[in-house]
């Protein structure tokens, strides 16, 4: 039965993340040491500066990079699943773009109310950004999705514009405009998860519960109501939730690409087209993709560090290939 | 003819043989494009495209010359009074036709399709591009020597190079284990810093110190483990002038809690740098490597007298 | 007081200014199997989404099992009725049994787990539809029809006790199209009241027991099949003329187009035809269609030029069966010719029984009426009177008869007149 081969395959998914976690924790000075792992598991014989490189650096580190790739590839696999189209990322309404002119504002503005200004800023404007679509998107009281997407492009346009404008304006900011775009997980600390974990644990849940109202949206938007599915309600929650995790996860780690998009496909390649499967796998394995990545872009050129977004493409895209290759063969 | 006119002649025309003799010596100094510039006469309209070749260009006492700055130039002060034919990187072209300058100063900042369409607009194009304090000097020599002031500039040079010397030959008799580990941060979101190749690490080699990220090749990230296990003794963080009431990066270092461990933040030694004062190759390299002297070593070079 | 399964009371809906649906009333009873029929844009398929909420009328109310559906909360109305789609190209991996099981989200609340109840329905369905074997199939391995007998299922799941159907058999081929209207019959046994909006008169009158004629947003008939479904109100709802015939098996009534347009414009001319034993069918076939009116004498009964005239409304004159024609026939025939404008004789064999049609055309031709003929009337091979046939045709040519040869000609011939 397909909902038993799912079922496997999120646990194999889960066992990979666990690992993988633990794995991360001994990854110091470029590569990986067993010993950084067994001196963690006794953590008084540490010195105070590596008990801040484990406790400071590493945990947050790990966390975040499994929290924001869960949340990306979670709310690709929905937006996804709403649309009905493959297209589909999760910054399609143009959070992304929303997120970045408020990163950049800061920048140019030198407002600072301390470190959490930069995400402020973008959390704000990323929230500002999906609402001025969804408003633009709504026509009385439905939400036309084709609708929604064109204005979510067209915004996505003008923010664009504005963020090259920014950079004009930018100067000796440039740089770090640039690499806050990038995306990367350098600044990863415990206040920063803290402020994503609320959005994380009342919206994961709260977007299971709906697997199967996403289910009958493949039958189509007028079938699924016809079965008693309170589309337009539907789609407002699912697109407010999925907003809040990924402005949420653009305000605190940057613009981290092709983890929201490709993830739910290979999962549909592999699992298939039923959400109560497909949204829990893509999250397993969206951690992993995203921890993964994080941990090359710390050890390909240590000490330097690369920006994640451009390992994640990287990383992603041939794989992809491959599986879809795969799969025209018929697996 | 008498023997008196003969001399009178002769005399009139080694008169003026002589004088034109001394005239046409042509001026002339190869660039870092490897492009030789040769002038017929000194300059007497110069443009400089970039705060440091200003620097230069002041210290060789050629502040009269100057047609045209950029808005970034503002050492010395007078500067800021001169004509601007725009910023670094974005410069009106029209505005440097019609000031009609005989020499133009370009730097690696200025973009090369500007340094490409001057040389088209056959505009006396010079570029000065240096990754050390030798190129430097070397640079304003070349620039002396382009502009006829040979004389100022070799004094300027040698007292460049005595200084240097002096610093150098203190820091270098300092055993390698008593030389501090410097970590220098120019911004922190994401860490970035100076490695190999760059002037600031010049700086602190030359001032008797270790740059902590000598292992990577110029401006690069750096993993926060790396600062941590390494473990410098001094940090220097790069001021931007006038950005923001309270330098955030100064905070980031001094309070941010994983940094808490390190040596420096814990002995309290963050000092604050001026970043036009390393980041303009001119004369005031010196005055850099000073700073950075009397913060490493100020046992032997004296108490550093800006701290915040 | 009888308990309706469904109705509907002065339904209005437009779509902005364009009017769809008008004034539409109807109750339906608990087990009816209702067929809607009507050309296309009558509002047919706007009719069910109002039925199940998809739409909301402009006024009016629908009742659903006595209850006023403005206080029914989505979930109930699925509760009550499911619809079908007409068969999308839905390529899904999903399995049936995943896909019928998704019927049952009516019944479900938010973190309720699928139980005994749900798995019971599923197996109901597929067992009616009789679909047990895609069970476990991808859904887009499955052919049209297959993949229609699913949705019929997902939608039976649902437990409603009203099923609405929207053209369920449009795409289909023969087989699946039976398949289908079969499984739809045996439900009435458990039941369910089913509406379905069909495109084939015939799936309807074989298979459904009460039928809705949608016209212009109107409903311009409604009632039992066996009763009330006749050809008139067939051709009145899609201004097509149409043939009713008992089918042999079903014996129920069978509607075959005839492939006439209702709508003639007023007829251009009038022709009489003279035919018998099948000669004459393709041309009143062929006058009709050129829109002239046609009348027909003599012909004896159950000739099969008699049955089609008679099928076809025309106006004949009819002897007795195997008689020759008797004089008041004859006066009959020659009235009637006598108000057309043209007299047509159709090729064909002349004995001593029809040998007095020909002395009717003679005599119409004395009156002043144009008589058309075909070349072929004059081949010696069909005359089995010893030539008298020939000869009465010669007459008419000597006395300026028209011969063709063909029926266009004859056609062409009357429209260019009718232009004078």
């Amino acid at each position: 039965m397909k909902s038993l081969k799912g079922r496997r395959i999120i646990f194999i998914l889960i066992i990979i993340l666990v690992l993988s976690m633990v794995f991360s924790l001994g990854i110091g000075g470029g590569r990986f040491q067993i010993s950084d792992l067994l001196s963690f598991l006794r953590p008084q014989s540490l010195s105070p500066s590596e008990k801040t490189i484990f406790f400071e650096i590493r945990l947050p580190r790990l966390i975040l990079s499994v929290l924001v790739g869960a949340a990306l590839s979670l709310s690709g696999a929905v937006l996804q699943g709403l649309f009905q189209n493959p297209l589909v990322d999760p910054y399609v309404l143009g959070i992304s773009s929303g997120g970045a002119v408020g990163a950049i504002v800061a920048i140019l503005s030198g407002i600072s109310l301390g470190f959490i200004t930069l995400p402020l800023f973008s959390f704000l404007f990323a929230l500002a950004t999906t609402f001025l679509v969804l408003r633009l998107g709504q026509i009385g009281h439905k939400m036309p999705l084709e609708i929604m997407l064109l204005a979510g492009v067209a915004i996505g346009f003008f923010f664009s514009a504005l963020i090259s404008l920014g950079m004009f304006l930018a100067g000796e900011n440039l740089h770090q405009m640039v690499f806050w775009i990038m995306g990367g997980f350098w600044n990863s600390s415990w206040n920063k998860i803290y402020t994503l974990l609320p959005f994380f644990l009342i919206g994961f849940p709260l977007i299971f519960s709906y697997s199967r109202e996403l289910n009958t949206f493949l039958l189509g938007e007028k079938v699924a109501e016809s079965m008693g599915v309170e589309v337009e309600k539907t789609k407002k929650i699912l697109l407010i939730v999925t907003s809040l995790l990924v402005a949420a996860s653009v305000s605190v780690s940057g613009v981290i690409g092709f983890v929201g998009l490709v993830v739910p496909h290979i999962i549909r390649i592999i699992i298939g087209e039923d959400h109560r499967q497909l949204l829990p796998a893509s999250l397993f394995l969206g951690s992993s993709v995203l921890l993964w990545a994080d941990i090359f872009s710390r050890t390909l050129l240590h000490p330097v560090e690369l920006p994640v977004g451009v390992l994640t493409s990287l990383m992603g895209a041939p794989f992809f290939i491959y599986l879809l290759r795969r799969k025209k063969k018929g697996w | 003819m008498s023997k008196f006119k003969i001399i009178a002649i002769l005399s009139i025309l080694i008169f003026v043989f002589s004088s034109t003799i001394s005239y046409s010596q042509p001026l002339s100094a190869t660039d870092a494009t490897g492009f030789t510039l040769n002038l017929s006469q000194p300059p007497n309209r110069i443009i400089s495209l970039a705060p440091g070749n200003t620097e230069i260009l002041f210290a060789l006492g050629l502040n009269d010359k100057i047609v045209g700055v950029t808005t970034y130039c503002d050492e010395p002060t007078e500067a800021l009074e001169k004509e601007k034919i725009g910023n670094v990187t974005e410069i009106d072209l029209e505005k440097i036709l019609t000031l009609q300058p005989d020499l133009i100063l370009a730097s690696s900042l200025t973009p090369e399709e500007t340094v490409v369409r001057l040389h088209e607009l056959n505009l006396p194009v010079f570029t000065l591009k240096s990754e050390t304090i030798e190129q430097v000097i070397e640079d304003i020599t070349k620039v002396a020597v382009l502009s006829g002031v040979e004389i100022s500039g070799s004094k300027l040079v040698k007292t460049m190079k005595d200084q240097l010397k002096k610093i150098n030959d203190f820091a270098q008799s300092i055993p390698d284990h008593q030389k501090p580990l410097v970590f220098h941060i120019i911004w922190h979101d994401p860490i970035w810093t100076a490695g190999n190749g760059t002037f600031i690490n010049e700086f602190i080699t030359l001032a008797g110190g270790k740059n902590l990220a000598v292992d990577i090749q110029g401006y690069s990230t750096i993993d926060f483990e790396e600062i941590l296990k390494r473990n410098p003794s001094i940090i220097t963080v790069i001021e931007n002038h006038g950005k923001n009431e309270e330098n955030q990066l100064y905070q980031f270092v001094t309070t941010d809690n994983r940094l808490q461990t390190v040596d420096a933040v814990k002995n309290d030694q963050v000092y604050l740098i001026d970043s036009n004062l390393v980041s303009r190759p001119g004369p005031r390299v010196i005055s850099a490597l000073q700073y950075f002297a009397q913060i490493i070593h100020p046992e032997i070079f004296g108490e550093c007298k800006i701290q915040e | 007081m009888v308990n309706f399964s469904l109705s509907a009371q002065n339904l209005f809906f437009s779509y902005g200014d364009r009017k769809v649906l008008h004034n539409v009333t109807f109750k339906i009873q608990k087990g009816d199997f209702v067929g809607i029929l009507g050309p296309n844009g009558s509002g047919k398929s706007t009719l069910l989404h109002l039925l199940s909420g998809l739409l909301i009328p402009d006024t009016g109310t629908i009742f659903i099992s006595g209850k006023n559906t403005k206080e029914l909360s989505r979930k109930n109305w699925s509760q009550e009725i499911a619809i079908v789609f007409q068969e999308t190209n839905l390529n899904l991996d999903l399995e049936c049994y995943d896909i019928i099981m998704m019927g049952r989200f009516p019944h479900w609340r938010r973190w309720q787990k699928e139980n005994q109840q749900d798995i019971d329905s599923v197996l109901n369905a597929l067992q009616i539809t009789n679909t047990q074997q895609f069970a476990n199939r991808p859904f887009r391995e499955l052919s049209g029809g297959e993949k229609q007998r699913v949705m019929i299922a997902r939608a039976l799941a649902q437990k409603p006790n009203i099923l609405l159907l929207d053209e369920p058999t449009s795409h289909l081929d023969i087989l699946h199209q039976l398949d289908i209207m079969r499984i739809l019959y045996r439900l009435q046994k458990n039941d369910i009241t089913i509406l379905g909006v069909f495109h084939d008169i015939n799936l309807v009158s074989q298979f459904c027991n009460q039928v809705m004629f949608l016209k212009k947003g109107e409903i311009v008939h409604r009632g039992l099949v066996g009763k009330s479904l006749h050809a008139p109100q067939v051709e009145e709802l899609f201004d097509v003329e149409f043939l009713e015939e008992i089918h042999p098996y079903s014996l129920r009534p069978f509607f075959m187009p005839l492939g006439i347009t209702k709508k003639m414009e007023s007829p251009s001319a009038s022709i009489h035809l003279i035919c018998g034993g099948g000669s004459g069918s393709n041309f009143m076939k062929e006058f009709l269609e050129a829109s002239f009116s046609v009348s027909v004498g003599i012909v004896n009964q159950f000739d099969s030029d008699q049955e089609m005239a008679s099928k076809l409304g025309i106006t004949v004159i009819i002897e007795k069966p195997f008689s020759p024609i008797s004089d008041d026939n004859f006066q009959k025939a020659m009235n009637l010719a006598a108000q057309s404008d043209y007299i047509f004789i159709a090729p064909g064999y002349w004995g001593r029984g029809n040998l007095l049609n020909l002395d009717l055309a003679i005599s119409l031709q004395e009156r002043g009426k144009r008589i058309f003929f075909l070349q072929d009337s004059l081949d010696q091979n069909w005359d089995y009177t010893e030539g008298q046939a020939i000869n009465k045709l010669n007459i008419l040519v000597k006395n300026h008869a028209e011969v063709f040869s063909t029926i266009s000609e004859v056609i062409d011939r009357i429209k260019k007149d009718c232009l004078k």
